[in-house]
């Protein structure tokens, strides 16, 4: 299981990157913003996404739209502090599967994470 | 003239061989009458001694007849018939792969050196390596060609057949057939199908006339010093004479040394025995990762994994012992001995009062490693307070936190759980390390004769002073209340009431709480 972690704070990256790391998965690839990300897709070719939302040079939401237009079936999880009903509902539209509110604990990103790769299996199968 | 032997000139001429019939020589008397000689006489002549037609030489009695009729004399002799020799067949032969056969050339160089009385003294520097000068470290060069399994030893070269030969009268001479040498080798080489002799066991090449093979043990009959060179050996070594001084045995099997060992080194991955034992003279060290079994030992370094036994003294000597001591006849005099388990001693310290320190129940290196884990757990304790503390101060100080605000507190946190996590793992390792001290330590000692004055005893959590004799046999351990105990002339009582018992944590005391282990303080 290939998987990108998307944000421009590195210590969100390592926590991010601990909890999976805790959850058995070790291949792990950053990027520091949207653009980065999408310079890093193509060779990498994740098997799910975590973007955060507020990020210089390219934001969580544009990465997920352009993403979106080429891969519908990527398992995306918005994790960000926007906690906004109305924000949730955009990120939603734009193609994220899951949404997680920063501050979070260790074991929410951990069900989130299990529960989101779960419903894209079964929906894929 | 007729052929086949009856010629006229039959009186002249006379037919010799050699003694394998594989040259016939014609001697011809040609004074009386040189006529009528001629090829076809003396040919029929040859013919009819049964000389093979094929084997006479037709140049050889043209050139006979020549000096004849040129020059006659009284008399002319020349190898007219040659037959055909037997090539006999060769054996099969074993040669030394070229760096054993130079190993070997070494030591026998070092042989005629010691012979010519080259290396009588001992060089002034021992330096482990040979000099610029081409010099020869002679205690490094050790007199045994050594080998491990898979290396080449030697190639051999299989018998080649023979040919039988015919001579001049058509008699078979048989070729003698070369031996296969088959039995040159035993199991501990491997011939493989290219003829290349591979060492199928570690050891010590012997190569003979009749028999090559390899030797697990190395018996050196007399003394390991200048003549057989520091001894390295993959097996068990065993010393008939001594070990001198600056000399040492390692060997990665048992080691037996029969006579006296000098201030020299001795390593074992298994036990060693002294049947003397060791005047080590402040510089001789014994490693022995089992047991160490000495008549005694004096002025050593021992680091012993299992047991040490000695049967008479040890006097002055460093050791480290992982199991028991066993020296129950043996008197300890100076010098500082460490016994994980415990053991019981003849008799401790001298009336002359040397300082003799014992520790018992120790495992030094782990309890080194559970101290360091406690230097790091205090730090480590002190950093997640701090964190936590400016973790509250920030939380209690911002009532609606920006996005950034919120990515710093998680950062926090996540410090403090790292950090804490970091903890139960080092606590984690500590309660191994205490189980293994618990396990693998015992604080009892037995002491048969007396305990004198100026003798220390380190017990886990005390310190013991001697400062009156004890005579007679004597028992000290920790009691079921963790304080030291002992047992002299058949009374059980509070070690204070026999000497001075200061509180000390140089050997840690693991006490068992509830099923948790812990340091006791």
């Amino acid at each position: 299981m290939k998987i990108l972690l998307i944000d421009d704070s590195k210590t969100m990256r390592n926590i991010q990157k601990s909890v999976l790391k805790q959850l058995g998965y070790t291949e792990i690839e950053e990027a520091c913003d949207g653009q980065d990300a999408l310079s890093k897709v193509g060779a990498f070719n994740p098997d799910l996404c975590l973007v955060d939302w507020n990020m210089p040079v390219m934001d969580g939401l544009t990465f997920v739209t352009t993403f979106r237009k080429t891969d519908k079936t990527t398992p995306l999880i918005m994790v960000t502090t926007e906690a906004e009903k109305s924000r949730v509902i955009e990120a939603i539209k734009a193609g994220v599967n899951n949404y997680v509110v920063k501050p979070f604990t260790p074991d929410l990103l951990s069900e989130r994470i299990t529960e989101t790769l779960a419903k894209c299996s079964s929906v894929g199968s | 003239m007729s052929a086949h032997g009856e010629c006229d000139l039959d009186h002249l001429l006379k037919l010799s061989t050699d003694p394998n019939k594989l040259e016939g020589s014609l001697l011809v008397n040609p004074l009386e009458s040189v006529k009528g000689i001629n090829a076809e006489a003396l040919t029929a002549f040859l013919v009819g001694n049964n000389v093979r037609s094929q084997y006479i030489d037709a140049k050889a009695i043209d050139a006979l007849i020549e000096e004849v009729i040129g020059a006659p004399l009284e008399s002319h002799s020349m190898v007219v018939a040659n037959g055909v020799p037997a090539i006999n067949g060769q054996s099969a032969a074993y040669t030394l792969d070229p760096e054993i056969e130079s190993r070997f050339d070494e030591i026998n160089k070092r042989k005629e050196a010691i012979n010519e009385g080259a290396i009588e003294q001992p060089p002034e520097s021992d330096t482990d390596k040979s000099n610029g000068d081409q010099t020869v470290n002679y205690y490094d060069q050790m007199a045994f060609v050594v080998v491990n399994k898979g290396d080449v030893i030697a190639t051999k070269a299989n018998r080649i057949a023979g040919s039988d030969g015919t001579d001049i009268f058509g008699q078979n001479i048989p070729a003698s057939e070369g031996k296969p040498n088959d039995g040159l080798l035993d199991n501990s080489i491997v011939l493989n199908a290219d003829g290349r002799c591979i060492a199928n066991i570690n050891g010590v090449l012997r190569v003979k006339p009749d028999l090559m093979f390899i030797s697990d043990e190395l018996e050196i009959r007399g003394d390991v010093d200048f003549e057989t060179g520091r001894i390295r050996f993959p097996g068990n070594v065993d010393v008939h004479g001594a070990v001198r001084d600056k000399f040492s045995v390692r060997a990665q099997g048992e080691v037996q040394i029969r006579g006296l060992v000098e201030s020299a080194d001795l390593e074992s991955d298994k036990s060693i025995t002294l049947s003397r034992g060791m005047a080590g003279k402040a510089k001789g060290t014994i490693k022995s990762k089992v047991d160490l079994t000495a008549g005694y030992l004096e002025g050593v370094k021992a680091e012993v994994g299992q047991n040490l036994i000695i049967k008479s003294e040890i006097t002055n000597s460093d050791l480290t012992v992982g199991g028991q001591i066993y020296a129950e006849h043996a008197a300890v005099r100076g010098g500082h001995i460490s016994a994980s388990k415990g053991g019981s001693i003849g008799s401790i310290g001298s009336v002359q009062n040397v300082v003799t320190e014992i520790v018992i129940g120790s495992l030094p290196q782990v309890e080194e490693q559970i101290r360091t884990i406690d230097a790091f757990l205090e730090k480590l304790e002190k950093e997640i307070n701090s964190v936590k503390s400016k973790l509250e101060v920030f939380v209690s100080a911002i009532a609606k936190p920006t996005a950034s605000q919120i990515e710093e507190q998680m950062g926090m946190q996540f410090e403090v759980d790292e950090l804490c996590l970091r903890g139960e793992q080092l606590r984690k390792a500590k309660d191994e390390l205490l189980r293994i001290v618990l396990k693998n330590t015992s604080a009892k000692l037995q002491v048969y004769k007396a305990i004198f004055t100026k003798v220390t005893l380190y017990i886990p959590g005390y310190k013991v002073e001697f400062n009156q004799e004890l005579m007679g046999e004597s028992t000290i351990e920790l009691g079921p209340t963790g304080h030291p105990s002992i047992t002299y002339r058949g009374q059980t009582v509070d070690l204070k009431e026999h000497a001075r018992v200061i509180p000390d944590d140089r050997v840690l005391r693991v006490v068992q709480d509830a099923g948790s282990l812990r340091v006791a303080a």
